[in-house]
């Protein structure tokens, strides 16, 4: 018997000291990572002190702008930062280990027969290989656009899903005295007008392959829908129907364009085909339909519709027609723009008298607001890649264009000041 | 004249009422074990308790992290016993009559019996007797050896009074954070399975410390928060990393990468375990807040 309880004594310590062999850590003590951006070296020929700063300003601001990074102090850098190393056996990994680094950006330019050519390599520091390379050939001019595709870059190999930093936003701008549309890098830079209506432009939006923009013009007295070639800058009208045609949205796969048009007398959603010809009509109810968007699937439509009473988001399956509220406490929503991953959908959402940002899923379900503070944030829309909003808002005086992560931190002002922007639509590619 | 009989009742019998009575039960256990909530049982967080003055340390003493009587502050109060049961064995010496060999040796029967009746077997034999004699002379003299048996009980008891004193002290100390013996050697904090000679919470909880610290992951990198997975890591004596290998992987390329970034960092201990160790870390995101 002694034995039996000595044997069974031996057993419970045993099992107690394999469950000691367990070691649970619930999660990561640094939830970003450490990135030394060093600034890239002259390769040969002479040093070009402003484009070497300018691409390590865009990279340091796309870098902070992803959240994912956390940017060590140039000035604690050590040598190697000095020396120009395209490979991983030139990188002195042991200094960057020191600093406590995990990932190294490094480079080099060179002017080659009247084009800059920029070498940018990303380092794995921990595991001293070379995750990332990539060459770019421009003009000066393209420095910015080089930076924001290497950042994109190193967003995927982080990830697994590339940067949205070197697609474009379009909005609409009052700065000539009429609402325009222009176009301008995702941190606001390289702002340029398209249009020149001289009346009142409205909802812009991408084709997915970031060739072409819709928009709606009040130039010819009614609000008509227009494309505009961004290559060629030819415009062409699509659809003139009497009344609204507003609001148009590409099908992610680009064929066809939903849109509301109150030809009939009350506004309804539509089909168009790409050549403005009519496909289908989507809704028919009495009450006033607006804002669609489309799922990434491109089988369902979120949309705002008042036929419940107040304006309240809808999602319609386009299959089976079935059209189902998915808003719920609120008494006035607009606006929504379904996620590119297709998980969420933003929106505005009016508390008081003042609009904010908010997230949904497509069941109805998790409602989260991601803004807060005085000033009314409006027209939110994705990133290609899901990560971040852009929308417009006049929180600090004049309207203009933000930009936050998808969880609401980060805001971040991107449009210039002095005119009254709103109407933002981030574009797929560029 | 008949008695009238009772109108048939019309009762469930029995079984029915019991059925019932069970099903209502059953109805009640359903209802108030969430079967019903319809949504995923959320899992308990852990309570940690952190004792911020007493941290994760790599050489636990042994002892209790309760703060309870360690093993070394009871070593602590053993020198003090015998020193005080030996120094008053002398007072009593003047009042019995017989040989000065006799009180002594009765006097240290209770306390310290062991060592001395060995050593000597020849001398004590005549010692021994007069212990006999002693007895006697006991009987017939029972106030001076009473008195002193009674000195001495009470001696006994004042001293383990005394300890029992200095044992709650430790313990009140500890309680409240402090250090009873100032160089730390003492104070009973520790493990019960520790053999080192730091203060503060196991050399588990130090390594899980040594493994989030250095975990770098951003909520960015993953889409899911139900990631896990789990890594056998092996160091050799001196804290090397030998070997390591997923045993569960996670499927997300960026939160397995991760973890190996992590166990590179890792690949040395600042410490020197002594052995091999062996035992398995579980990554998760279960603390990560949005």
């Amino acid at each position: 018997m002694r034995r039996l309880v000595t044997l069974l004594f031996a057993l419970l310590c045993l099992s107690a000291t394999a469950a000691m062999a367990q070691i649970e850590v619930r999660a990561p003590g640094q939830q970003s990572i450490a990135v030394a951006n060093t600034e890239l070296l002259p390769l040969s020929g002479l040093p070009l002190p402003a484009v070497a700063r300018e691409l390590r300003e865009v990279v340091s601001h796309d870098l902070d702008m992803s959240g994912l990074f956390r940017q060590l102090d140039p000035a604690s850098f050590l040598d190697d930062a000095r020396r120009p190393g395209l490979t991983s056996t030139q990188v002195d990994f042991n200094q960057w280990s020191l600093l406590g680094t995990e990932i190294l950006i490094k480079g080099g330019y060179r002017m080659q027969g009247g084009r800059l050519l920029v070498e940018f390599r990303l380092y794995d520091v921990v595991h001293r290989r070379l995750l990332t390379g990539r060459s770019y050939s421009g003009t000066q001019e393209d420095v910015r656009t080089m930076a924001h595709k290497f950042v994109d870059q190193i967003l995927k190999s982080v990830t697994g899903k590339e940067g949205p930093f070197s697609s474009r936003i379009a909005y609409i701008d009052n700065r000539t005295g009429h609402k325009e549309l222009y176009l301008m890098d995702s941190d606001g830079a390289n702002s340029l007008r398209l249009t020149d209506h001289r009346s009142i432009v409205l909802n812009p939006d991408f084709s997915p392959n970031g060739r072409e923009v819709t928009f709606t013009s009040y130039r010819p007295g009614n609000p008509d829908l227009y494309r505009k070639d961004l290559g060629t800058g030819q415009e062409a009208r699509l659809s003139s129907q009497k009344g609204l045609n507003i609001s148009a949205r590409y099908r992610p796969d680009g064929r066809e364009i939903a849109l509301t048009q109150s030809g009939s007398g009350n506004p309804e959603l539509m089909l168009l085909g790409t050549d403005g010809s009519k496909r289908r009509r989507l809704t028919n109810h009495w009450g006033i339909d607006v804002d669609p968007s489309w799922s990434p699937a491109g089988d369902r439509i979120v949309f705002v519709s008042d036929r419940q009473g107040n304006p309240h988001l809808f999602v319609m399956d386009l299959l089976s027609g079935q059209t189902r509220r998915i808003s719920g406490n609120g008494k006035y929503y607009a606006t929504p723009a379904w996620s590119p991953e297709g998980d969420r959908i933003a929106f505005t959402r009016q508390e008081g008298s003042v609009f904010d940002i908010y997230t949904i899923k497509p069941d109805g379900t998790d409602e989260r607001r991601l803004t807060f503070g005085p000033g009314n944030k409006e027209h939110p829309r994705w990133s290609p890649d899901a990560r971040f909003l852009v929308y417009s808002s006049d929180q600090h005086g004049g309207r203009g264009i933000y930009i936050m992560r998808a969880d609401g931190t980060g805001i971040q002002r991107i449009s210039s000041s002095g005119g009254q922007s709103q109407h933002p639509a981030w574009s797929r590619q560029r | 004249m008949t008695t009238p009989s009772f109108p048939p009742r019309n009762e469930p019998n029995l079984f029915w009422l019991l059925a019932i009575s069970l099903a209502l039960h059953m109805l009640v256990f359903v209802l108030f074990s969430g079967v019903l909530s319809g949504g995923k049982q959320h899992e308990r967080r852990p309570v940690y308790y952190v004792d911020l003055t007493k941290m994760p340390v790599l050489n636990p003493q042994a002892g209790r992290p309760d703060g309870g009587p360690a093993p070394k502050a009871k070593a602590a109060a053993k020198p003090t016993a015998p020193a005080q049961v030996s120094q008053p064995t002398p007072q009593p010496a003047p009042e019995p009559k017989p040989s000065e060999s006799k009180p002594t040796q009765v006097a240290s029967k209770p306390t310290t019996p062991q060592p001395t009746a060995t050593p000597q077997p020849t001398s004590t034999k005549p010692g021994l007797k007069p212990a006999k004699q002693d007895a006697k002379p006991s009987d017939s003299a029972p106030s001076g050896y009473q008195s002193v048996q009674e000195k001495m009980a009470a001696m006994r008891q004042s001293q383990q009074r005394a300890q029992e004193l200095a044992a709650l002290k430790g313990k009140i100390a500890a309680l409240s954070g402090d250090d009873t013996s100032g160089s730390g050697s003492g104070a009973p904090l520790g493990m019960p399975d520790g053999t080192g000679d730091e203060i503060g919470v196991d050399q588990q909880t130090w390594l899980q410390a040594f493994y989030k610290e250095n975990w770098s992951l951003s909520k960015y990198q993953v889409t899911r928060r139900d990631l896990q997975a789990t890594v056998q890591v092996t160091y050799s004596a001196d804290g090397t990393l030998t070997n390591y290998r997923f045993i569960d992987s996670s499927g997300d390329a960026a939160f397995d990468d991760s973890l190996k970034k992590t166990i590179l960092k890792t690949k040395t201990l600042p410490f020197k375990p002594g052995r091999t160790l062996q035992f398995d870390v579980v990554f998760n995101l279960k603390d990560l807040m949005d």
